[in-house]
């Protein structure tokens, strides 16, 4: 057992306090002449039994009370007890910290915010425990790292508080990985968190398996969960949603830079869990908006914990240009239409949330090329392409036969249609790179097919392969297997509506696959993933994984008599076909862009962010526009506007870690169930170490030992 | 001049004189006197008419009856007498105690002398017994006002120690006191009610009017010492160290069923009990005393 204030033990000998009482108040004895001596001697034979025992019983509750206020001043750490229980000292002790956004609250009466008083009351607590190895697994890495000691573990800069949300699946994986693999005798886990709602993803499937595996270590591993579940203070946290330049009306696209105004998009809500924000008076609060120099000052009016300011005008190129030549600070030529700045709201119960950042740039042309024998094979795709859904979108479609192909004239561009037998290498390879820089990809089988081209088709060098997201390389491996006639037009059954190409809409509508007819259908050959299936199993829609969208493989071609997709009678197989094209170019337009927005995510966290993957990451970054205080290589855990090679990355904190919405009693024991987690709730700011639970313990002895002394010093009731 | 004594007071005996002291049943006295007698004797108070045998005086034959009746008839009247009061006062050593700047036995000594001055005030003997286990003092009844100086010497030179026998005593006193008299027995009682039963059934089968007065301290009732405490028999040597919080409840418990016994067996031979604590006034305690037996109805027994 472990005391903060061990000396106080010392004091344990008063604990004969009692006794020594009771040895001198019988010894102090009065001696009385008594008369009624019948009635002494007829109750002393009447004293039998439990009124034996209960003046020793009231002597030990008073010695239990005094070791009870030894123990409680001298400070025992509930880990201590934990300790003690798991027999002598710790071999492993893993520290789980979460440092998302949340965890920089402050409380409601407290200047320290969540993360800082987690630190504290984590220092004198740890300092407590002989382990021989300090592990810690951090939401900004989820990665198990381990430390000399406890100091060395909580003054690691990985310890602080970023912009990213905390995966707690991921971080009790990488813990148990770490403890498959290093097997200690005894480990002590320690999860900190804040118990928001969304960090524990309890809906999340992999939380059956950490169960599994969190109950199958409970012989050896002891785990004690620290909490912060105070609500903050009145907080507000402020996000940008679009930032665009747009050219004013009278003005004529002759010259990029000129006529063109910066529109920002904000949306302000409060953090507090939506039951509460409904209560929240109407206000209007100020926002800075600091760009190019200037600050700029703005009211956003906010109901029922939400605001919004739609495409609110921050200024003009033009000024932009201004503000640049007075200020000789600033670099200069770097006046462009690629710009960036940052907004941020007054201080609140969160500093955290109270600032976002922007960048933004001209929208490219949504260019296509269309490699086809015959284009009226592939119009339709043609026709959907020509017709951007954005209309702030320029779009320019060209058709070309594969003779006239040209591998250099990919530069530029967001959507390549391939209707054709396989490319040739040279082809291939280039294709390979406009597909590896995030271009999409959609390949129709030719019109003609001569059987299966796998064994025909040249191979690429292995030098010269390129690496397509760790895959191998399969496009020289596609084929289609002759044409079948089917006796009648069949549909999709199957696909995936909750990611890649056919994903449902955001609001959530299913597409109408199911309304796709098939007349004619080429079997794909390959190592490809099937997106959509027929009953029967043969495949129309095949990508390179199931959430790609930029490479996707079609098994018949977009018109009659191949199948049904842009008739007029399929008015919804029409639709389904024109959503995907735009998706198509809207991830290949997306990479060309020279603005990335994305949103702060641990190095290896198992979310998908494509927009993410596809960034210049061998290149150096440089921070634009950030806090300051973390490591190079936490670039990508924190908000802010960095320079990635030619490109600008805006880093975003995720919305969803805004939401204060706490983890529901239900959702903690559903997916901790049969685990022993001993839990402390803490409050924040507060100066109490963790060992309070312990103190209160003993004070509970002291109290309870108080409360049996006086009732059996009680005297009995007088019999009448 | 005359002496003092400070265990009478004669304001008070002379308040109290006031109040006649009446047997509750016909007593056999050596003089007239204002109680009532077995006897037939010549007071005014009617008593019943018997025939005329011969022999009889013809003096107090009934001549109007014998008009009515054309038959003699003897007019009979009541006999008053005295009696004879007997107090009978415990001086063992537990009478010895008290904690209210007066022990039971002071408190004993005042009650009986007060009540002997008043039986010899209204002309009845009083006489005193006193017991313990080494000495036993009797003074024998007699009417004389000087008796009373003789009184208040013996029984001022008394010193309660040693055991009680007062038990043996009463059986022995049932039998030595001629019958018809009056019994008052001042003690605590500490003893065993059933041997007290015995005593009272012995002095009523003999037809005295016996009456008890259970002395206690207010200190023996409440039992609230609140130090470890080593008591004294006052009666003997014996010593018991006791933690009073731990046994006061048990030490209530049998002094009430002590108490209670006492007054069932008192109920049940018809002998006056009257328990006093001695923080009440003498004055008090006779007059109840008194007035009770005055009025006929007394607390405990009934007239026979």
């Amino acid at each position: 057992m472990g005391f903060l204030q061990p000396w106080i033990l010392f004091a344990l000998p008063l604990a004969i306090i009692p006794i020594a009482i009771h040895l001198a108040n019988q010894w102090r004895y009065q001696t009385k002449p008594w008369a009624a001596m019948m009635f002494l001697l007829r109750a002393k034979t009447m004293h039998r039994g439990f009124d034996r025992l209960r003046q020793w019983i009231i002597l030990s509750l008073r010695v239990a009370a005094v070791i009870g206020v030894v123990l409680a001043v001298s400070r025992p750490i509930s880990s201590g007890v934990v300790a003690w229980i798991a027999g002598g000292d710790l071999d492993t002790i893993i520290v789980l910290m979460d440092c998302s956004p949340t965890m920089s609250a402050t409380g409601p009466d407290a200047d320290l915010s969540k993360h800082q008083t987690a630190i504290k009351q984590l220092r004198n607590s740890l300092s407590m425990f002989n382990a021989s190895k300090w592990v810690m697994v951090d939401s900004n890495s989820l990665k198990a790292t381990q430390f000399a000691s406890s100091q060395s573990l909580l003054s690691s800069p990985a310890i602080q508080t970023s912009d990213t949300p905390c995966d707690w699946p991921a971080m009790l994986e990488s813990a148990l990985s770490y403890l498959d693999i290093e097997k200690p005798a005894q480990a002590h886990v320690w999860i900190v968190s804040d118990l928001q709602a969304s960090n524990f993803s309890p809906s999340s499937p992999r939380w059956e398996s950490i169960r599994d595996r969190l109950i199958a270590q409970r012989a050896t591993v002891k785990i004690t969960s620290i909490e912060y579940p105070d609500p903050p203070r009145s907080n507000y946290a402020i996000h940008v949603t679009d930032a665009r330049w747009e050219r004013r009306s009278n003005q004529r696209p002759t010259d990029s830079r000129v006529g063109m105004d910066l529109y920002l998009s904000i949306v302000i809500e409060s953090t507090l869990h939506i039951d509460s924000a409904s209560t929240i008076d109407s206000r209007s609060i100020p926002v800075s908006i600091a760009w190019q120099g200037n600050e700029i000052q703005a009211s956003v009016d906010v109901s029922s914990g939400r605001g919004e300011l739609k495409d609110y005008r921050v200024g003009s190129l033009d000024e932009a240009k201004r503000s640049l030549d007075s200020d000789s600070a600033q670099e200069s030529g770097t006046v462009s239409l690629q710009t960036w700045g940052s907004v941020r709201l007054p201080l609140d119960g969160n500093l955290a949330d109270n600032e976002d950042f922007f960048a933004a740039d001209l929208q490219p042309i949504a260019r296509t090329i269309v490699v086809c024998d015959r284009s009226a094979n592939v119009l339709p795709v043609i026709l959907a392409a020509e017709s951007p859904a954005d209309p702030s979108i320029q779009s320019e479609v060209v058709v070309v036969p594969p003779s006239s192909f040209d591998p250099q004239s990919l530069d530029g561009i967001a959507f390549l249609v391939w209707q054709s037998a396989s490319p040739d290498p040279t082809t291939a390879k280039a294709i390979y790179e406009f597909v590896n820089r995030g271009g999409s990809l959609w390949m129709f089988p030719p019109e003609q097919i001569n059987g299966p081209s796998v064994s025909s088709a040249p191979q690429i060098p292995e030098a010269t392969r390129i690496k397509l997201d760790d895959e191998p390389n399969k496009l020289l491996e596609i084929s289609w297997d002759e044409w079948n006639n089917l006796p009648e037009p069949i549909s999709p059954t199957t696909w995936r509506s909750d990611v890649g190409l056919l994903r449902a809409t955001q609001s959530g509508a299913s597409l109408e696959v199911g309304e796709l007819r098939v007349k004619k259908l080429a079997t794909i050959l390959g190592k490809l993933t099937a997106v959509a299936s027929f009953a029967d199993g043969r495949v129309l829609i095949a990508a390179l994984g199931v959430s790609s969208t930029e490479f996707i493989v079609w098994a018949t071609l977009p018109v009659l008599p191949f199948s049904a997709m842009a008739s007029s009678a399929d008015n919804q197989a029409g639709v389904v076909l024109y959503v995907t094209v735009q998706r198509a170019i809207e991830s290949g337009i997306r990479n060309l862009s020279s603005i990335v927005n994305t949103w702060a995510t641990a190095e290896n966290s198992s979310s998908e962010n494509l927009r993410f993957a596809r960034l210049p990451r061998s290149q150096k970054w440089e921070p634009i526009i950030t806090t300051e205080g973390f490591l190079s290589n936490q670039m990508t855990n924190h908000a802010g506007v960095f320079r990635a090679g030619a490109k600008i990355v805006a880093i975003h904190r995720p919305r969803l870690e805004d939401n204060a919405k706490m983890l529901e009693i239900g959702d903690w024991n559903r997916l901790f169930e049969g685990v022993a987690i001993k839990r402390l709730s803490e409050q924040t700011g507060s100066s109490n170490d963790l060992q309070s639970e312990a103190w209160r313990g003993f004070m509970v002895l002291l109290i309870c030992a108080m409360l049996g002394e006086a009732a059996m010093s009680l005297p009995k009731m007088k019999q009448t | 001049m005359q002496r003092q004594y400070p265990f009478f007071d004669p304001a008070i005996a002379a308040r109290l004189s006031a109040i006649p002291l009446i047997s509750r049943s016909a007593m056999i006295g050596g003089v007239s006197g204002r109680h009532k007698s077995p006897h037939r004797g010549a007071s005014v108070e009617f008593a019943e008419y018997r025939k005329y045998v011969p022999g009889d005086d013809l003096r107090r034959l009934d001549w109007r009856a014998y008009g009515r009746t054309d038959r003699f008839y003897v007019k009979e009247f009541e006999a008053d007498t005295n009696l004879r009061l007997v107090l009978v006062v415990d001086t063992s050593g537990s009478m010895n105690f008290g904690s209210v700047g007066m022990s039971k036995w002071e408190y004993a000594r005042q009650l009986a002398t007060t009540l002997a001055y008043l039986a010899i005030q209204q002309g009845d003997a009083a006489g005193l017994v006193c017991a313990s286990n080494s000495i036993t003092h009797r003074l024998p009844t007699r009417r004389n006002p000087a008796h009373l100086a003789a009184w208040m010497e013996i029984i001022s030179a008394i010193i309660p120690s040693g055991q009680t026998h007062l038990p043996r005593l009463l059986h022995e006193l049932a039998e030595t006191i001629p019958q018809r008299a009056m019994v008052v027995v001042v003690s605590d009682f500490f003893d065993e009610p059933r041997i007290w039963r015995d005593c009272f059934e012995h002095l009523r089968f003999r037809k005295h009017d016996v009456s008890a007065f259970q002395l206690l301290d207010p200190e023996e009732l409440r039992f609230d010492f609140q130090r470890p405490t080593r008591f004294m028999d006052m009666e003997g040597n014996a010593s018991i160290f006791v933690e009073p919080s731990d046994i006061q409840g048990r030490y209530q418990v049998a002094l009430t069923e002590f108490l209670e016994d006492m007054q069932i067996t008192c109920l049940e031979t018809s002998t006056e009990f009257r328990r006093v604590t001695i923080d009440t006034s003498i004055e008090q305690t006779l007059k109840d005393f008194l007035v009770a037996r005055t009025s006929g109805s007394s607390r405990q027994g009934s007239r026979k």
